[in-house]
């Protein structure tokens, strides 16, 4: 099923390539060989290609999923999707506020919900880091930082 | 004999230069807690340093960038001996038989091992690039568009067939998938805007590094949050440990020292093949050839030789091809290529004329970085172990800002940053479902290779493709192609017919 799944969505990602490609325009001032829809049209028919003969062929069994207890899938789920979200709200809010202050609390919150105790140890750690690099990026190796 | 010439007068300069010796001390000291902790690979840790050393000059930046490479897969030993788990995929096949010597303790003894097998794989892969590089670098002048074309597919299909040997079509596929994205931005010949849809952003195409950090940095950060398991540590070096000689260690182990260097060297120069698979080679083949095949797995001194020793030497061989061809051998030389683009050294066929000093000046540095590691190696990394003390959801959030950031000083965009992050979604969907992510991003390097040859190669014959198949070079590459994927199918058939 997992195979099936990827299959499909690097089908869809293939074919869009291949319609960009087909776009493209089929000649140009060095000939039609020139054009520059060519290679993307061949290699996304090459994905079409592979992930179709993965579709449609036998499907392995997966032992290895299964044998995880369900409880622990959710669990592991839910860690997931929130490391996730809090990495996206990290980076949208990456230079709309001061780094130091953003940094300090993202590290110092995703610590905290992760590991649920030493609080103090986590916030103290996280604010040395956060200066930490800002000094290492911007003072010592005169890097721009968000 | 020029090679050999500037490989010694680098070694000599760079020891009697101690400003440059300080930044590759730190460099080699920083790649190894890299290896140290899981997590943190090579890769990343090549890509991290490329950012602070941008403005170094290269003659300093390339070997600190060498220190932390060598240094790093050399410290994902220390982990994967002490918690059995790798600290990069280099160490994967470590982990058999370092951990049981750990748990039976003999950890203090199985880290030395390590270190100075390790030790002796680099010092063969700097060997091999003084030797070997010239050599290809000839050969490679003679490369047309024909050979680049087919030598950026026979690179992608290798890798994808050597790192999913499971199920090659997922590895052809990522490395399809690879060369199909890399086709974003400006076309190198018309500069025709390809996938762009007016954002200026992408009129560059994608950058190298935010892939790079995104797909190994990204998925290994997240599923070392998500994991609700935690490992054991073994690092109690107390107890008393049986007093082995290492110099009879060494002799004991000879043959297999040689055998695993050699094959962690050619497994480097394959096209995107790194130092994990090396590892696994060397070490099927010293369990094949050893008298005592039965202790492996359960704490075998030849076991640990032939995983640390390959993995090393697997270091300079996949220098080899960046040098000479552009070619990367794995994901961090992949990086060590881009740093070299950045620094202004084209590598390539051109380099030896251009920069004739580079290829003995890259082995001298390594030789440089072996020395390092192998010193640092046998005095710090049991203090620098105690940082897997420290729980992964601190550092893992730590890593994350410093992919960020490392994504975000290259150029200072925060395009970069989303880019990073989709591809790390990218990466976690294909991890999950078993796709490689070595040919993915060999894919990705070679996609504008592939691409401009293909097309070039087209105009000067006008559409004739029988160069192809009559040009030696690629005919035969074009042979390895379709015997790698035979191979791959044509016994399991058989099989399945019975």
């Amino acid at each position: 099923m997992k195979d099936r799944i990827s299959a499909l969505v690097f089908i869809a990602l293939g074919i869009f390539f291949l319609i960009g490609a087909l776009r493209m325009p089929r000649t140009t001032e060095y000939g039609k060989y020139g054009a520059p829809g060519i290679v993307p049209a061949f290699f996304s028919i090459m994905v079409v290609l592979l992930c179709f003969i993965m579709l449609v062929r036998k499907q392995r069994s997966n032992s290895e999923s299964s044998s995880t207890p369900a409880e622990v899938k959710r669990a592991e789920n839910r860690r997931l999707l929130l490391a996730s979200a809090m990495f996206l709200a990290y980076v949208f809010l990456l230079g709309k506020i001061n780094f130091i202050v953003l940094t300090s609390v993202f590290l110092s919150v995703t610590s905290m919900v992760f590991l649920r105790k030493r609080f103090i140890l986590t916030v103290t750690i996280s604010v040395a880091v956060t200066v930490g690099i800002y000094y290492l990026f911007s003072r010592v190796f005169l890097l721009p930082l968000p | 004999m020029y090679t050999v010439k500037v490989f010694f007068e680098s070694i000599a300069s760079t020891l009697s230069n101690p400003v440059l010796l300080f930044h590759l001390s730190w460099s080699t000291l920083l790649g190894i807690l890299v290896g140290i902790l899981p997590g943190l690979t090579a890769t990343l840790g090549v890509a991290i340093l490329t950012t602070l050393t941008f403005g170094f000059p290269p003659e300093i930046a390339i070997p600190m960038l060498l220190c932390v490479y060598i240094g790093a897969i050399y410290g994902g030993s220390r982990t994967a001996i002490v918690l059995n788990i790798p600290g990069t995929p280099a160490n994967a096949a470590t982990t058999v038989d370092g951990f049981p010597l750990a748990r039976s303790g003999m950890a203090g003894f199985a880290l030395n091992v390590a270190t100075i097998m390790s030790g002796i794989g680099s010092i063969v892969g700097a060997i091999f690039i003084v030797s070997l590089a010239p050599a290809l670098g000839a050969l490679a002048l003679k490369f047309g568009s024909w050979e680049f074309a087919i030598l950026a597919i026979f690179g992608t299909i290798i890798a994808g067939s050597l790192t999913a040997p499971k199920d090659p079509l997922k590895g052809w596929i990522a490395g399809f998938l690879g060369l199909m994205i890399a086709m974003i931005g400006l076309d190198e010949i018309v500069s025709f805007p390809r996938y762009t849809f007016g954002n200026i952003q992408l009129y560059g195409g994608i950058s190298l590094l935010p892939v790079l950090v995104g797909v190994y940095g990204v998925p290994e950060i997240l599923t070392s949050l998500k994991r609700v398991t935690k490992a054991e540590v073994v690092l109690d070096f107390s107890k008393s440990e049986r007093k082995l000689s290492y110099l009879e260690t060494i002799k004991k182990n000879a043959l297999n020292l040689l055998r695993s260097g050699i094959i962690g060297v050619f497994i480097g120069v394959i096209p995107g093949v790194g130092e994990d698979v090396a590892a696994w080679v060397a070490y099927d083949a010293a369990k094949r050839m050893s008298k005592e095949p039965e202790k492996f797995g359960k704490g075998s001194i030849e076991g640990l030789t032939a995983a640390e020793t390959a993995n090393n030497a697997c270091v300079g061989g996949a220098i080899i091809p960046v040098l000479t061809l552009a070619v990367p051998g794995s994901a961090p030389a992949a990086v060590l290529l881009a740093a070299m683009w950045i620094h202004g050294i084209k590598a390539g066929p051109l380099l030896p004329i251009q920069h004739p000093e580079m290829i003995g000046y890259v082995a001298g540095s390594f030789v440089i970085a072996t020395i390092l590691m192998v010193v640092f190696g046998l005095l710090v990394t049991r203090l620098f172990l105690k940082i897997l003390l420290v729980p992964t959801e601190i550092l893992m959030p730590i890593i994350f800002v410093l992919c960020v950031v490392g994504t975000y000083v290259l150029n200072g965009r925060l395009f970069d940053v989303w880019v990073m992050l989709l591809f790390g979604l990218l990466g976690y969907f294909m991890r999950i479902n078993d796709f490689p992510a070595a040919p993915f991003v060999l894919g990705f390097i070679l996609g504008p290779m592939a691409d401009t040859n293909i097309r070039r190669a087209l105009m000067l014959k006008n559409g004739d493709i029988s160069p192809f198949f009559t040009r030696p070079i690629s005919l035969v590459l074009i042979i390895a192609i379709t015997l790698v994927v035979l191979s791959k199918y044509l016994p399991k058939k058989r099989g399945e017919k019975r």
